[in-house]
């Protein structure tokens, strides 16, 4: 009863809220004037500003649930299955896979394969040990909960919660190329994964998703900027990141404004949200971003 | 409550094994309260001790959200924390779109759920405000799911 006075009393409250602006407002997403932010700017940018671009790169969970939703199946061939964990040499590559295995992982549990997890847990330990952030991943417990379909929350727990204290961690220490690696791995395998589903499979949620992208790929620039000069390996990537943008720009991402609402749904309570992003992106613009998308991660897979 | 007995001792387990393996048996419990059905993304641990009354939640996180997703967002408090955890939710204009509290009547969001739905209609950051209620000092995690559609 308690419980139900409460609801309504939010209900009421949001409705406060609601009251606010009746009016319904759209704005765009574009790319910064500049082609580019110079190094010497994206330098400036505050701890606070880097954490936050790192926090903002969605998870590859959600494009598999996607996939799920429109009964997209399961398939191995989505997976970075060349890459060789014991032939890595340097921390870029290790950083970088890492990071693309992630991925993989994610879209593995969702798709209940726990059994093929174990493969790329175990490259995932090499890697991760290679660049000193072993002590994060709990190896052995996660081992385990593989081994059992109904471990599957507490794996997606701690195989994704491994990945996050990873990379606190790194920006902890000063180690934020290493993050901006990893982070840039898990969004180009997810990219990779939902462009080449998407051209199997067309799907509008999917399209949308990859559409979205062109506002988390402006955020992945932001933070690769500093280090593109860094490295042969790093000033490649970013040109061919660089290159990915370019097939965005033309994409209109608009927004329209509007007020949440809340319900109540078996007793728990839901915030609707009426806010909407919408896409306009043509055929030939998809295209192109799917054929970019995979140069870019096969390149990268295939460079051990 | 069995699946939090196993996962527990899964992480004591673990914990023996590698020592250096540091995740919170607080978070842990958090994350088995979001539900069946759901899928970890992050968690944010917040530690804050007393503060005067001011216009805004003292601890702010960014977190992307996208469009047709439905998110759970579960906040947990540690025994000895002094205030209930609450949230705020704000996009990239600033414009609130989920509250788990007001202000000015006290209220708070419902029992015995230590969760709130949103469902998502427009991609990007947002920003997440934490706080003890009457900021309180306290220690708590709030953690983001995704509440799987299969």
């Amino acid at each position: 009863m308690i419980g139900r006075l409460l609801i309504i009393g939010l209900i009421v409250i949001l409705s406060v809220f609601s009251c606010k602006s009746s009016t319904r407002k759209t704005a765009e997403f574009v790319f910064p004037a500049a082609d580019s932010i110079p190094v010497s700017e994206a330098e400036k940018l505050s701890d606070e500003a880097i954490d936050d671009i790192s926090k903002n790169m969605s998870s590859p969970v959600e494009i598999a649930d996607i996939l799920q939703r429109s009964k997209v199946p399961y398939s191995t061939n989505y997976l970075a299955s060349s890459i060789d964990a014991s032939r890595l040499s340097t921390s870029f590559e290790k950083a970088l896979k890492l990071g693309i295995l992630g991925a993989d992982l994610g879209y593995l549990n969702m798709y209940e394969k726990t059994g093929t997890a174990i493969d790329v847990l175990t490259s995932i330990k090499k890697l991760a040990d290679g660049i000193n952030v072993g002590q994060f991943f709990d190896f052995e417990t996660i081992k385990r909960l593989s081994l059992n379909r109904s471990n599957l929350d507490s794996l997606l727990f701690i195989s994704k919660n491994s990945y996050n204290q990873i990379d606190k961690y790194l920006r902890d220490k000063g180690r934020g190329q290493l993050s901006a690696l990893m982070i840039t791995g898990v969004w180009i395998e997810g990219q990779y994964l939902a462009t080449q589903v998407l051209k199997q499979n067309p799907d509008t949620l999917l399209r949308n998703r990859v559409g979205e992208q062109k506002v988390i790929l402006n955020d992945l620039l932001l933070l690769l900027a500093p280090y593109c000069k860094s490295s042969s390996q790093f000033t490649s990537m970013c040109q061919n990141m660089q290159e990915l943008k370019e097939k965005y720009r033309d994409i209109v991402i608009s927004y329209t404004v509007g007020d949440p609402i809340m319900v109540e749904k078996n007793g728990a309570l839901v915030v609707k949200q009426t806010e909407e992003s919408k896409v306009e992106m043509n055929n030939e613009q998809l295209v192109g971003i799917i054929v970019l998308s995979r140069s870019i991660r096969d390149k990268l897979i295939l460079n051990n | 409550m069995k699946k939090l007995i196993v996962i527990l001792s899964l992480l004591f387990i673990g914990r023996l094994l590698l020592p250096g393996q540091t995740t919170d048996p607080l978070v842990t419990k958090c994350a088995m309260n979001s539900g069946s059905n759901t899928a970890y993304l992050k968690d944010f641990r917040i530690q804050l001790g007393k503060g005067s009354a001011q216009n805004e939640l003292r601890q702010k996180e960014v977190f992307p959200l996208s469009k047709n997703m439905r998110y759970r967002f579960t906040l947990c408090n540690a025994d000895n924390s002094l205030g209930q955890l609450i949230m705020k939710i704000k996009d990239s204009d600033g414009r609130v779109q989920l509250s788990t509290f007001d202000l000015k009547s006290g209220k708070l969001y419902p029992n015995p759920n230590p969760y709130i739905d949103f469902e998502c209609q427009k991609t990007g950051p947002y920003t997440l405000y934490f706080d003890f209620k009457d900021f309180q000092q306290g220690i708590g995690y709030g953690i983001v799911s995704l509440v799987k559609s299969k």
